[in-house]
């Protein structure tokens, strides 16, 4: 009989030298540390009381939360009691004596488990088989071992627990049945069949009554007392496939989150969309909170035209990865209500790492992926040039040696090196988290890299009897990015590359040839006979990544300190602060002999540096009482400040004045007049805020919320109030074998979106042009003669319905929500009318409704060595712009001008005859027909194109999405994959626009082998046609270049081995292969249709000379010591 | 107990309310909600600035000196092809805009809003500020830059905004007769401000005006009086053909003023270009501008010495060191075809001119022609303008020009596409003629004044439209879709959309009431009669 190599929880292990320092490093700052026994006291009387009556009883007079899982408890007996001040612990070995269960405490929880019974030594019987020693390692879904589960042999009293690798040893009959259970996973039999080594994972079991999610402000909160829907993604699903910036790993993983992958390489912004777009000018992108605290998504400005379209990165993609616990996705305003007038687009919380008491762990984890350009377009090689090496078109003879391989050779195998190490520890009062990664890529195209060092220490420590709880936190980040390449029109190597003429050799201006030594100059110049000014610019592609750089350097600090003291077993106050300070540095040097459009015969120079400074600090006064024995509350009051500071400083050179001396990039050679701009804003917000959750028998829920707010932008106070109620009803109704657990809710809210600084202001200030001239005030808020409105920041005032059900044991569960968000008061401008005295009026001068399901299905299927969790979720959106302002006279909204664009343009269109116009809704130029369905034409024969850009093409947003992701585990292995897909929803090229103008399309091809094209019946000129539908660049057919967006793919595949321990130290080692966008089921477009080329709300549906989209593969390796 | 647990609990209740109104209200000064690095009103008072602070920007962007993409289509996508001066290679928006006579609302739009954003709204704030009465002379010099875009703007559209501007948030439009009456009054109201100053100061306007002069007049007021002086004399002659008596009167009152109109001493009013001068972007970096076919025929046929100033020879093979324009309105499939045709010869520090030196004396020779009590004969004011531009120009021989009797505009010849070709415009001559007829004398004038005042296309096309000369070169491609008839020519812009959306009303009684119910680019303005 050998003697479980697994320890009972809570006993003393080893200390590390880690942990010590922790401990020291508190008690240097602390006076006095003592450590009392719990002094929690129980009064209750009951003959026949059942476990979970005094269990609740406990937790109502202690604030002992008591955890215990419904269903085991059914096998306990009730109990006679008679406690009178009674200590905890003594209750708690009372009522528990002769039951099959045992509890241990940590913190305030009480945990109760099915207790190991001493075990028996019984004598082998001959037709028994003989008992084994078993080993064997238990693990949860993600591959983590799971220290203190039980592990019984079925009918006996014989048990063990694991150690905190998971491990655990256990003499067994080798027919017997081991029954493995712990508190919050899903009890396992499985029978050990002659086995002597067995690999256990064990699932989460989600009916935990405990379990919490966070909420708003960083509240813990009962999951079951929750009136809205919120979706949690875990640290493991995140991190499955890496991508430098993290939100990218969100697609398809959670319903109603749309997610736009930037189109500038490595670390672009992202755009993130919950339940559709509301605001007009505001962001639509959601309030990202870290740790409670809401966070700057600074620097993600991005301008509304295709022109130099330069993507500065989010700050959201700065943190690291392996630091995130988990994120929780609020889609509604509801759950966001607290957040007041930034929670409009609902919130994303990210949960960071903390030290864990009782353990330590380093952790090291390591992906490389690779990355290849997928959606490429393939130019047709069997039409050169009119003027071979000369003329910037393909519309010449037929060749025989055309060629189209440049485009594929131009792009590398683009790389990211996520390396991340972190180091967790703590005692029973000191934990402490230190982490440190580095993120190295380079891009697809050549010079684009991005380094970034994420370093995160976070220490915790509970004093006077756990009473004061500190938490202390600094995040340093340090973030290079090189050559992030343009997209769109000017500075972008694609457009120049995607265009280079069929016919001349694209070897001849390589990365070895695109420059050539100018012995008159003394430097090198553009190898480039392209260079000509046709509605762009166009450059040698290798001749921008090399000669037009630009560095982009991020430096962030983040400090972040909360104290909570516990005044009471109930009430607990928290103070919380936070400084976020971003440093931005951005040059750019464009080389002598770069095009005269962009830069001087000297070159430019541009530098700019930005600083946010972002100073949050709440108080926090947190009740949580039982009122009586069916009334549960817990309540909160608080106040908020929040400060942030944004200052700019830009330099660079004009065009037309240039550089003193060529290729001196430096201020000293900016030639006047140069740009010189600076900026200095303050805001300030402060709220003061309520919540209320009232429980009833722990099945009905009133949630209350309340925010009154002042904020400097906004002339007037504004409160925001929102009102749930859940209800479940399984609670009341019993549950079932088939039905485990129903629960419904409803909320109603109303949040807002702040107004964008100084929109206000009734005397902007004036500004100042380069040559010292001083600009009137343009735009102003909307007055007449002397009369002015007061402008109000928007406001989303949304309904919610939902259901939550699991069946079958819990293995199925659905979650369905129905939402009805209408924002009120846009604020936009209009233009003004003429003859009043500024250009242009903001107004509140609009209503958009966004309603709408979402749902998430998931499933867990099999037993033992196999399993599979299938989820499915899915959303639907649908978008109504309700009512514009009778001051803006026109029947629309213009979002996006033809000029920003030269393709489509973006419109909001007033309500007409019932039909709502769209967010998102985009116009261009459309081919004429007649009313017998053929084309008009002009006196050419060729097709007549609507006059102005203001015929309807599609609406951007796509009308539905779902996502289906799965894990299989089998032993040692795990199998994942998401496919995701996006139907409906237009996009409108116009790389394929330019590509048929200069007959550079298979289209165009096929059109001149085929002798023209057919209009009507009769053969039109190839050539003069497709100059005709593509407008040469400006305003062609939009219809002809839309294309459904719809597309299904394989997004995410991995495939991870968990090495079974074979070194002491070594708590775990699993090896993964991974792979994103593998593969498209369906497509409709040429190209990757969920790149977007800016995150701006006017850009959307518009594909114009993007970074192509990637498919990446690699390995990563994740160790845990 | 639970009392003594109370007690503790209400004292640190209390402590962490007032570590939270620390935290919270430490910070509440309540900003203006303005970027604190912007240039405010208290920074405005300083040294007097807000008296003539806005006029730079607002003499910059009457001809707009300020940006090379609003120059392009201010003036170059309208006057500047319209009047036959430049053309363009560029086949934009598939060769079918305004200058195929297809009206571009993206390039007629800034044609109003700038001059509103940038000279109406600044004079409206000014006005606010009570500038007319705290510094009238500054004051009048903005009122004169006010005038000069009201008019340009009517000579474009027809009816706008002017006499009720900035009174509420919608306003009427005003007839183009009513405009031209406000033109006057405020140019009267102006000159008389400054006229005062300069006779109590002569001195004064160099410590109050000459920093915020952009223009190479330097802050001299008499100079601005005589430049207003034109002015006047202009807009009077671009009424003579409605409303003559009102034309005779501003007329002689112009050039009957103290100061008088500008002479050949005063030069040009042009303004210092912000950064370069936008047709030298334009036609360099960009290789959007070219020269016009009609000026380059009429410039090479006289043999005129100015035609070295105003172009550089071709570079394109077919036509290699030749002066070739492109002719406006054609057919053109690529930017290649014709990118390499003469451009127009403009440096980086020429100034950007809005009103000629020789002008007043060409204005006059048609003022004296009617009959108008001018000072002078018409053969002498046309003479004496050619001597001034020629000398403005920096160019001589202007006596041989004077008599040549013999040489007639060249033909143009596109050697790319010969449904391009046209002849002779005209055969009438340089040499004055005191005997031909009226009209001839008109035409010679015209076109001599045309000659002269080049590059400033708007105020040419305007006199094109009065007055019939001088004869260009009508368009071979016409997209208007039948609103211009053929051989036809553009007669107005049509109203962008950011005003027909912003003041659809205002709009729609001013079409109906004064553009005879259309708003095409056909319909003639009110001064616009044969």
């Amino acid at each position: 009989m050998k003697r479980p190599v697994g320890r009972p929880v809570g006993m003393l292990h080893k200390p590390w030298i880690v942990m010590k320092l922790s401990i020291v490093l508190f008690l240097a700052t602390m006076m006095e540390v003592s450590a009392h026994a719990y002094a929690q006291e129980i009064t209750y009387r009951n003959d026949h009381a059942r476990l979970e009556e005094v269990f609740s009883e406990i937790r109502r007079q202690t604030g002992y939360n008591v955890l215990w899982s419904a269903r085991r408890l059914q096998t306990a007996k009730t109990v006679s009691v008679n406690f009178n001040h009674t200590p905890l612990e003594e209750a708690l070995k009372i009522c528990l004596a002769g039951q099959p269960f045992t509890y241990s405490i940590e913190r305030k929880t009480v945990l109760i488990r099915e207790a190991p019974q001493p075990v028996r030594v019984v004598g082998a019987r001959a037709e028994n088989p003989p008992a084994v020693d078993v080993t064997g390692r238990v693990i949860d879904s993600n591959g983590r071992p799971i220290e203190g589960v039980t592990i019984q042999v079925k009918g006996t009293q014989n048990g063990t627990y694991t150690n905190t690798a998971g491990e655990f040893t256990i003499n067994a009959p080798a027919n017997s049945v081991l029954v493995v259970s712990s508190i919050g996973y899903l009890t396992q039999e499985i029978p050990v069949n002659n086995q002597t080594m067995i690999h256990i994972v064990l699932q989460n079991d989600e009916q935990t009554l405990g379990e919490v999610t966070i909420t708003a402000l960083g509240l813990e909160r009962s999951t079951r007392s929750l009136t809205y829907a919120t979706q949690n993604v875990s640290e493991e699903e995140l991190n499955r496939v890496k991508d430098p910036n993290f939100m990218n790993a969100m697609a398809g993983k959670a319903a109603g989150v749309v997610i736009t992958k930037g189109s500038g390489g490595p670390g672009a912004s992202t755009r993130v969309l919950l339940r559709g777009n509301k605001s007009i000018l505001g962001s639509n992108q959601p309030l990202y909170v870290i740790d409670g605290v809401p966070m700057n998504n600074a620097a993600s400005t991005s301008s509304n035209t295709l022109f130099s379209q330069q993507d500065y990165g989010d700050a959201i993609s700065n943190l690291n990865p392996e630091d995130i616990e988990s994120v929780q996705v609020l889609q509604g305003a509801s759950a966001a209500a607290l957040y007041g007038s930034q929670a409009a687009n609902g919130v994303i919380l990210v949960t960071t790492k903390k030290g864990r008491k009782g353990s330590s762990t380093v952790q090291f984890s390591s992906t490389a992926t690779f990355e290849n350009p997928i959606g490429l377009p393939e130019n047709q090689t069997r039409y050169g040039q009119r003027q071979p090496g000369v003329s910037n078109e393909s519309w010449g003879d037929a060749i025989a040696d055309g060629d189209n391989s440049h485009i594929v050779g131009f792009f590398n195998t683009g790389a990211n090196y996520l390396n991340s190490i972190s180091i967790s520890t703590g005692s029973e009062i000191g934990q402490v988290y230190f982490s440190y990664g580095n993120t190295h890529a380079t891009g697809i195209v050549p010079e684009n890299r991005l380094n970034r060092n994420n370093f995160n220490l976070r220490a915790t420590t509970q004093l006077f009897d756990d009473k004061l709880s500190l938490d202390g936190s600094v995040n340093y980040i340090s973030q290079g990015v090189y050559n992030r390449p343009q997209s769109g029109y000017y500075l972008s190597p694609i457009f120049s590359l995607y265009l280079f003429p069929t016919g001349d050799d694209f070897s001849k201006y390589d990365a070895n040839h695109f420059e050539t030594w100018d012995p008159v100059r003394g430097l090198y110049r553009q190898n480039w006979p392209y260079i000509v000014n046709e509605a762009s610019s166009n450059q040698n592609p290798y001749w921008i990544q090399h000669r037009n750089q630009n560095d982009m350097i991020r430096e962030r600090t983040i400090a972040a300190f909360t104290a909570k003291y516990a005044l009471t077993d109930w009430l607990n106050v928290q103070a919380r602060t936070t400084y976020d300070r971003v440093q931005d540095r951005y040059e750019q040097r464009l080389h002598a002999a770069t095009d005269p459009l962009q830069a001087s015969a000297n070159g430019a120079y541009t530098k700019n540096t930005s600083n946010t400074d972002q100073w949050y600090s709440d108080v926090l006064l947190t009740a949580n009482k039982d009122l009586g024995t069916d009334i549960s509350l817990s309540a909160t009051v608080g106040a908020s400040n929040t400060y942030i500071k944004t200052s700019a400083t830009n330099l660079g050179s004009i065009t037309a004045s240039g550089l003193s001396y060529a290729n001196f990039f430096s201020v000293y050679a900016l030639q006047y007049p140069f740009n010189a701009t600076e900026s200095l804003r303050k805001t300030l917000n402060q709220a003061v805020f309520a919540s209320a959750n009232l429980g009833f028998r722990s099945a009905l829920y009133l949630d209350l919320t309340a925010r009154n707010e002042w904020s400097n932008t906004v002339n007037m106070p504004f409160f925001y109030p929102s009102v749930g109620l859940s209800y479940v009803l399984t609670e009341s109704l019993g549950t079932s074998d088939i039905l485990s657990f129903a629960k419904l809710r409803a909320s109603y809210s109303e949040v807002g979106n702040t107004l964008p600084f100084g929109v206000a202001n009734y005397r902007p200030p004036y500004t100042i042009d380069n040559n010292e001239n001083v600009n009137p005030r343009g735009t102003l808020p909307f007055f007449s003669g002397t009369d002015t409105v007061d402008l109000k920041p928007e406001r989303t005032r949304s309904f919610e319905l939902g259901a939550e059900l699991r069946l079958l044991q819990n293995k199925l569960s659905l979650n369905l929500t129905y939402y009805h968000a209408t924002t009120y008061d846009q604020v936009f401008t209009i233009g003004a009318p003429a003859g009043s005295g500024a250009s242009n009026f903001y107004i509140n001068g609009g209503t958009i409704r966004n309603k709408g399901v979402e749902g998430l299905i998931s499933y867990r299927v099999g037993n033992g060595d196999l399993q599979w969790t299938p989820s499915f979720n899915f959303s639907r959106n649908i978008n109504q712009i309700v009512q514009l302002s009778d001051l803006l006279t026109t029947p629309r909204f213009v979002l996006t001008s033809i000029d920003a664009t030269r393709q489509v343009q973006l419109f909001l269109t007033r309500p007409e005859g019932g039909n709502y116009g769209s967010y998102g809704d985009l116009y261009g130029k459309r081919i004429q027909y007649n009313d017998d369905g053929s084309v008009v034409t002009d006196n050419a024969g060729l097709p007549v194109l609507s006059a102005n850009p203001d015929e309807y093409i599609g609406n951007a947003n796509p009308d539905f999405l779902a996502g289906f992701n799965n894990t299989f585990s089998y032993k040692n292995i795990s199998l994942g994959f998401l496919i995701d897909s996006r139907w409906g929803g237009k996009i409108v090229s116009v790389t394929e626009t330019w590509r048929d103008w200069k007959g550079l399309s298979q289209r165009t091809a096929d059109a001149r082998d085929n002798g023209g094209v057919l209009v009507n019946g009769n053969l039109v000129d190839a050539e003069a046609y497709f100059k005709r539908i593509s407008g040469t660049g400006q305003q062609g057919a939009a219809d002809r270049y839309a294309y459904d967006a719809t597309n299904i793919r394989l997004r995410e595949l991995s495939l991870s081995y968990s090495f079974p321990q074979f070194a002491k130290g070594i708590k775990e080692l699993s090896l993964a292969f991974v792979g994103r966008n593998l593969l498209f089921f369906h497509k409709e477009a040429p190209f990757d249709p969920e790149v977007s080329i800016a995150p701006a709300n006017g850009l959307q549906g518009i594909e114009g000379f993007n970074l192509p989209s990637t498919r990446s593969y690699g390995v990563s390796l994740r160790a845990t010591f | 107990m639970k009392r003594y647990h109370k007690i503790i609990s209400r004292g640190k209740l209390a402590l962490a309310f007032a570590v939270s109104a620390l935290l919270v209200y430490a910070c509440t000064d309540r900003y203006d909600n303005a970027d604190l690095k912007q240039f405010s009103d208290e920074q405005a008072e300083i040294d007097g600035v807000k008296g003539g602070m806005l006029l730079p920007g607002m003499m910059s962007n009457i001809v707009i000196a300020t940006g090379s993409a609003n120059y392009q289509r201010d003036n170059n996508h309208n006057g500047d092809a319209f009047s036959g001066y430049l053309s363009s290679p560029t086949p934009f928006q598939g060769n079918i805009q305004n200058r195929t006579y297809a009206m571009s609302d993206t390039w007629n739009s800034p044609v109003w809003t700038n001059p509103t954003e940038e000279v109406l709204n600044p004079w409206l704030q000014t006005k606010k500020e009570a500038n007319d009465t705290n510094y009238p002379d500054l004051y009048a010099i903005g009122l004169l830059c006010k005038v000069f875009v009201g008019h340009r703007l009517v000579d474009v559209f027809g009816p706008i905004p002017y006499t009720q501007y900035g009174v509420a948030s919608e306003v009427a439009f005003d007839s183009e007769e009513a405009a031209y009456d406000a033109f006057f009054e405020d140019l009267a109201w102006a000159i008389d401000a400054l006229t005062k100053a300069e006779d109590e100061s002569p001195d004064g306007d160099q410590f109050r005006f000459a920093r915020f002069d952009q223009s190479l007049y330097s802050g001299d007021y008499a100079k601005w009086i005589r430049m207003a002086n034109t002015l006047r004399l202009r807009l009077a002659m671009r009424i003579s053909n409605v409303n003559p008596e009102k034309a005779r009167a501003e007329a002689e009152a112009a050039v009957n003023h103290p100061y008088g109109v500008l002479t050949g001493q005063d030069g040009s009013f042009a303004v210092r270009a912000t950064t370069t001068h936008p047709l030298e972007q334009m036609s360099n970096a960009w290789s959007d501008v070219r020269m016009g076919a009609s000026i380059v025929t009429y410039l090479k046929g006289y043999k005129d010495p100015r035609l070295d100033v105003y172009a550089l020879p071709a570079t394109d093979p077919t036509v290699e060191g030749e002066y070739i324009g492109i002719r406006n309105g054609i057919d053109i499939a690529i930017k290649d075809t014709y990118v390499n045709f003469s451009k127009p010869n403009f440096q980086q520090t020429t100034p950007v001119k809005i009103m000629d030196g020789a002008e007043s004396y060409f204005l006059r020779a048609e003022g004296a022609l009617k009959g108008w009590n001018m000072g002078g004969t018409a053969r002498q004011f046309y003479e004496d303008g050619i001597r001034v531009s020629f000398q403005l120009n920096g160019v001589g021989g202007a006596e041989e020009y004077l008599n040549n009797t013999t040489d007639l505009p060249a033909d143009y010849t596109d050697p790319k596409n010969p449904d391009n070709n046209g002849g002779i415009l005209t055969h009438t001559t340089i040499k004055w003629d005191e005997g031909a007829s009226a009209e001839e004398k008109l035409e010679r004038i015209m076109i001599q004044k045309w000659l002269a005042i080049y590059p400033e296309g708007r105020e040419a096309w305007a006199e094109v439209r009065r007055t019939g000369y001088p004869k260009i070169y009508p368009n071979v491609v016409n997209y208007s879709g039948g609103l211009i008839p053929e051989g036809e020519f553009i007669r107005r812009l049509t109203y962008p959309t950011s005003i027909t959306n912003a003041s659809k009303a205002a709009v729609d009684e001013a079409v109906n009431q004064y553009l005879e119910g259309k708003d095409s680019p056909f319909t003639r303005l009110w001064w616009d009669v044969d």
